[in-house]
């Protein structure tokens, strides 16, 4: 260790290497412009690029969709089929009946006992707060015989000391079941909430024509729910850039010309963004015909004010910015500061803009088609579905579900893809 | 401050003129009456026509039509023979408004705790909760939640009456519905303006001190974090109105809504326009109070009132 | 320097005067009654405070704003209200590095672009050509021809400063303004760019107006220095002589504040502490400007604005002091 010393170290065992300033100048990462470098941090987003996916999927089979169907079974969207009306997904031959209780009355238990030949339902009392007791009794054994198309099951209901009777009728497959088995071992009594069900057994098959059943007219949902992507899809992104169109227009021109113009024009935005869009959209669609154009124009023309604020505050700040300046002061004619600076340093804050629109052009669709005012019969669009589903989801749940969950699938899908855009593009990420 | 006031009743003011001009000449463009109709006797039809105005030009109209809004009338249904619209807000508006504050209450309180459990539990479990919410909050539309929640909950569970009747406990599920959205956006501005704020110096300076946590969160996140959210409450607001004529439908309602959408379904022009302005009133009024709430708490506004400026 | 007589000027500013209106009738006073030369072939500093105007003349001498009084000559031809082919002529003649070398570049822009963004607008050479030009002005501000195809947000603060000064070497002008285009950057950096800028002086011939906020930083690059205090020229001199001998208060304030590597001579320094804020440019006082902050203040001050006078050959001054005591 001693002899580690400075001072003895030969200085010629060293020569000086210098200074490589062209080594220190270079970039070692692959080049990449703006819009790759945000990609790839697009990329790394996953419930961004999920999102994406599924999109992509709906998009696929809004084109698809309709025509593997008719292909194979020739349905279309407005095809009705009378005889096939309200089938599920899943076919069963099993049948029910559900009563509601009166919302007056709470029950307090219930047994069931089934008995061969006879359904009998013992002890089941219904108690409200007035302390009415209620018994359900037997069915009578006739209404279950014979060779009826209808049958009859008969409840009867004891409210104090006076009898009243419920009758519920039943038909075809139910029938069919009690016929084929005399033993009614297949009925089940359940309760649910206030809902009394019966319930008879049966086998399960997947529906093999209509994959995902039918509506009240017998129409494929498969192929209206494809279809409905079409038409909400096109309604929603159509809308979308014109609506953006008409921003950027009004907004560049605001922001370019600044002072007084630009004051009014804002404030005209202002006045106009205080009531909800939804409003101008109903009145101004109870003036037109319904149908796809008005649709279309009426969202556009409800909906630009927000794109105008975003690129007349983009055009602002960018006017001014020293890049814009530096182009200025080489010369650079208006078409070229716009073009080549001012558009494309916008495109990326307007993309995730438009992104964010869709679901709420998706979303007005809809409801425009539950206040009646959307897309006319016979068309299919997922405002027409969902609305059609929210009329009989208490006795065909899926034909709500479906849309629902594809409608909802959608926004969530838009949204967080406009997240991951917008988290991709942030300039402050950046530099 | 009194300036700050004025300013901003006269821009409702104004904005209500524009809407209900708006209004009235897109009423007015309709290519046809709701007495056009053949079966109407010629005779009926100018009586009728005489008694709504519509034989008058079009200018006297307008005027006709300002002066009674500014008396506050806002005018007779087409379909439904002398009843006033007046008289079936006055009928149907209570039970709009029973699920509406309702709605705003929950919202706004569950979204505030909501935005600022999340942001104390930063990254943690209650966090991401309140991330899900907002997601589904922003993502699922009400015309899908409401069936669903009435499916589920109702139906199925049996824990809610689907429809509504007198009891408190048949308004959760529409109030619930139309709250959501409203929800989902307070709490997530709320979240992330708690997690801006404690990032601040001045919160650092309240912990050098040594004040308490409690008396930090309280006495200097929450009050600073709460400001850019009372900004959103007014179109927040403005979102529930719109939302209730969906939630009317769903949970039948005997409501506004419920009305407004019957009268678009029956071609009742006189009755969508009553109501649309009264809607679009309802709204500025909202806003206007939140405008005022927003100017009486931010410190900044109160100084430049006293400047005269 | 040699003397100014024999020194063509390339830049005249007289009376130059930008208003900003800030709100309606109120304006703010930028750059309030400037006059100064600019020879060509020369550096002129200009220093000040931060907001006191200095990137406004800059901007005005190229036409970027529209004076709102007084003109601007450049070679001899006044520069507002040039048109078409002499408005672009103009702007090839005279260019501009900016302060931020981060805001100064497009991010969309390949720097091939950039740079060559001011041979497209003049048409001067295309294709092949445009190219050879693009890689010989990156060699020569020391990067290389790899950093053509690249993007702004893949190089360092030096790095795109270099970029810039690349972008306004490109249309070959003879006169450049240089806004602040070292005060961004690292104090290891800085002297690479101030180095550069004068090899590139030597070599093209041009003239410079080097803006900085720091008056030491001027100190090694400017042949002349001019101060400016709240959008006013308050003193105009060779960087020697206003060195040696500044005369008005404000300078003197700010010389006194320059950090002085040899202790002893730190040691003889008294610094002068300015004390109070600059007002407002909005409401601009009575008189002297710098009157509130100065220690020589007489009553005259606050009445009569001392008008930039001569004290001693090439030596201005704007104070009723300094001229008394001639
Ligand atoms: N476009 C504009 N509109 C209104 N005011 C402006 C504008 N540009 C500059 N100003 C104002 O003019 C004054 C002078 O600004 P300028 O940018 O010339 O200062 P500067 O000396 O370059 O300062 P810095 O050292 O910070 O760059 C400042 O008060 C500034 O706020
Ligand atoms: S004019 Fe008066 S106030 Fe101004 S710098 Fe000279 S001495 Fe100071
Ligand atoms: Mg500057």
């Amino acid at each position: 260790m001693a002899d580690l010393n400075i001072q003895n170290i030969d200085p010629s065992k060293f020569t000086h290497v210098g200074k490589n300033i062209k080594e220190s100048q270079a970039i070692k990462r692959e080049s990449m412009s703006y819009y790759q470098d945000a990609l790839r941090r697009l990329k790394k987003n996953i419930p961004a690029m999920i999102s994406f996916w599924i999109l992509v999927f709906f998009m696929i089979m809004a084109i698809i969709g309709p025509i593997i169907s008719y292909k194979l079974y020739g349905h279309t969207y407005k095809k009705q089929n009378l005889q096939e009306q309200n089938q599920t997904p899943f076919m069963s031959n099993a049948r029910s009946i559900t009563m509601i209780a009166n919302d007056v009355f709470d029950y307090d238990d219930y047994s069931s006992n089934f008995r061969k030949s006879k359904v009998t339902f013992r002890n089941v009392r219904f108690k409200s707060a007035g302390e009415i007791a209620f018994k359900i009794g037997n069915a009578s054994e006739e209404s279950w015989q014979g060779d009826k198309k209808e049958y009859e099951l008969r409840i009867t209901v004891d409210n104090s000391d006076t009898w009243n009777s419920v009758v519920k009728k039943l038909n075809d497959a139910g029938e069919k079941i009690l016929n084929e088995d005399p033993d009614f071992r297949g009925i089940t009594f359940t309760k649910k909430g206030r809902n009394l069900t019966i319930k008879t057994h049966g086998e399960k098959w997947f529906n093999k024509k209509y994959w995902l059943g039918t509506d009240e007219f017998g129409r494929d949902l498969w192929t209206r729910l494809w279809e409905g992507a079409r038409v909400s899809f096109f309604i929603a992104i159509t809308s979308v850039l014109f609506s953006v169109l008409i921003g950027i227009v009004y907004g560049g021109i605001a922001g370019y010309k600044g002072g007084k113009v630009d004051t009014f024009m804002m404030r005209i935005v202002e006045i106009l963004m205080t009531v909800p869009s939804l409003l101008y959209i109903i009145l101004l669609l109870t003036v037109m015909e319904p149908g796809l154009k008005p649709i279309i124009i009426v969202l556009s023309c409800t909906s630009w004010m927000g794109t105008a604020r975003l690129v007349r505050g983009e055009v602002m700040r960018l006017k001014h910015s020293e890049y814009v300046i530096a182009a200025q002061a080489l010369g650079a004619d208006t078409k070229r500061i716009l073009f080549k600076h001012l558009i494309p340093n916008t495109m990326g804050p307007l993309l995730v803009n438009m992104t964010m629109m869709v679901p709420s052009m998706i979303f007005s669709e809809a409801f425009l088609s539950f206040i009646g005012l959307g897309m006319p019969a016979p068309f299919a669009s997922w405002g027409v579905l969902a609305n059609q589903g929210a009329n009989v989801f208490r006795q065909f749940p899926h034909q709500l579900i479906i849309p629902a969950v594809v409608i909802s699938l959608t926004m969530l899908s838009f949204n967080l893809l406009g997240d991951g855009l917008r988290d991709a593009l942030d300039p402050r990420l950046r530099q | 401050m009194l300036r700050y006031i004025v300013k901003r009743l006269f821009y409702a003011i104004l904005t209500l003129f524009v809407i209900a001009s708006i209004t009235f000449f897109l009423m007015k463009i309709l290519p046809h009456n709701p007495f056009n109709d053949p079966k109407i006797k010629p005779e009926v039809r100018a009586a009728l026509e005489k008694k709504y105005n519509l034989d008058k030009p079009i200018l006297v109209q307008y005027g006709l039509y300002l002066k009674n809004l500014v008396k506050g009338d806002l005018g007779i249904s087409m379909k439904e023979a002398g009843r006033s619209v007046n008289a079936i807000i006055r009928e149907n508006f209570p039970n709009s408004f029973a699920i509406g504050w309702r709605a705003a209450v929950f919202a706004t309180v569950f979204g505030l705790l909501l935005g600022i459990v999340a942001a104390l539990n930063h990254e943690g479990l209650l966090d991401y909760l309140s991330i899900l919410i907002a997601i589904i909050g922003v993502s699922i539309p009400s015309i899908v939640l409401g069936p669903i929640l009435a499916y589920f909950l109702g139906v199925e569970l049996g824990w809610f009456p689907v429809t509504v009747n007198e009891s408190e406990w048949s308004l959760v599920l529409p109030s619930v519905t139309l709250g959501l959205g409203s929800l989902a956006l307070i709490s997530r501005l709320m979240r992330s303006s708690t997690l801006e704020v404690m990032g601040q110096d001045y919160i650092n300076t309240a912990k050098a001190k040594g004040l308490s946590k409690g008396e930090i969160i309280w006495g200097h996140v929450i009050r600073n974090a709460i400001m850019p959210v009372v900004t959103v409450l007014g179109p927040t607001f403005a979102s529930l109105i719109t939302g209730s004529i969906v939630i009317e439908n769903i949970f039948a309602v005997a409501g506004l809504g419920k009305y407004f959408v019957k009268s678009i379904y029956e071609s009742d022009y006189s009755m969508i326009m009553g109501i649309t302005i009264f809607y679009a009133a309802l709204i500025i009024l909202s806003m206007l109070l939140v405008d005022i709430i927003y100017g009486l708490i931010d410190p900044r506004l109160r100084v430049k009132g006293k400047g005269g400026k | 320097m040699a003397d100014s007589k024999d020194k063509k000027v390339l830049v005249r500013v007289k009376n130059l005067k930008k208003y900003f209106e800030v709100s309606k009738g109120v304006y703010l006073k930028a750059v309030d009654d400037v006059s100064f030369d600019i020879y060509k072939g020369e550096t002129l500093g200009l220093v000040g405070e931060s907001g006191c105007g200095k990137t406004t003349i800059g901007r005005t001498i190229l036409g970027i704003y529209e004076p709102t009084d007084g003109v601007v000559e450049f070679d001899g031809q006044p520069v507002s209200g040039l048109k078409g082919k002499k408005a672009k002529e103009f702007k090839k003649r005279a260019q501009m590095i900016f302060q931020d070398p981060y805001a100064s570049l497009n991010p969309r822009m390949m720097v091939s672009n950039i740079i060559a963004e001011g041979i497209d607008i003049h048409k001067l050479a295309t294709g092949e050509e445009r190219m050879r030009r693009v890689y010989e002005l990156l060699e020569k501000v020391g990067l290389n021809k790899e950093h053509a195809n690249r993007f702004p947000h893949e190089f360092s603060g030096g790095q795109r400063q270099r970029i810039g000064i690349a972008r306004a070497l490109a249309v070959e002008p003879e006169f450049i303004v240089c806004d602040e285009p070292i005060s961004a950057l690292d104090v290891s950096i800085q002297a690479q760019i101030v180095n550069m800028l004068q090899d590139l002086q030597k070599e093209l011939g041009l003239t410079y107006l080097f803006i900085a906020h720091d008056i030491s930083m001027v100190k090694y690059i400017s042949d002349r220095i001019g101060v400016m205090y709240l959008g006013k020229l308050v003193e105009l001199a060779d960087s020697h002589e206003l060195f040696t001998s500044p005369k008005h208060p404000y300078t003197q304030a700010l010389l006194s504040a320059v950090p002085i590597a040899d202790p002893d001579e730190a040691a003889k320094k008294k610094r002068i502490k300015l004390e109070g804020d600059v007002p407002s440019p909005i409401n601009v006082p009575k008189g002297c400007r710098f009157r509130e902050r100065c220690k020589y203040a007489k009553p005259i001050c606050a009445e009569v604005e001392p008008p930039l006078k001569e004290v001693s050959k090439g030596h201005s001054v704007a104070c009723h002091m300094v001229s008394e005591e001639k």
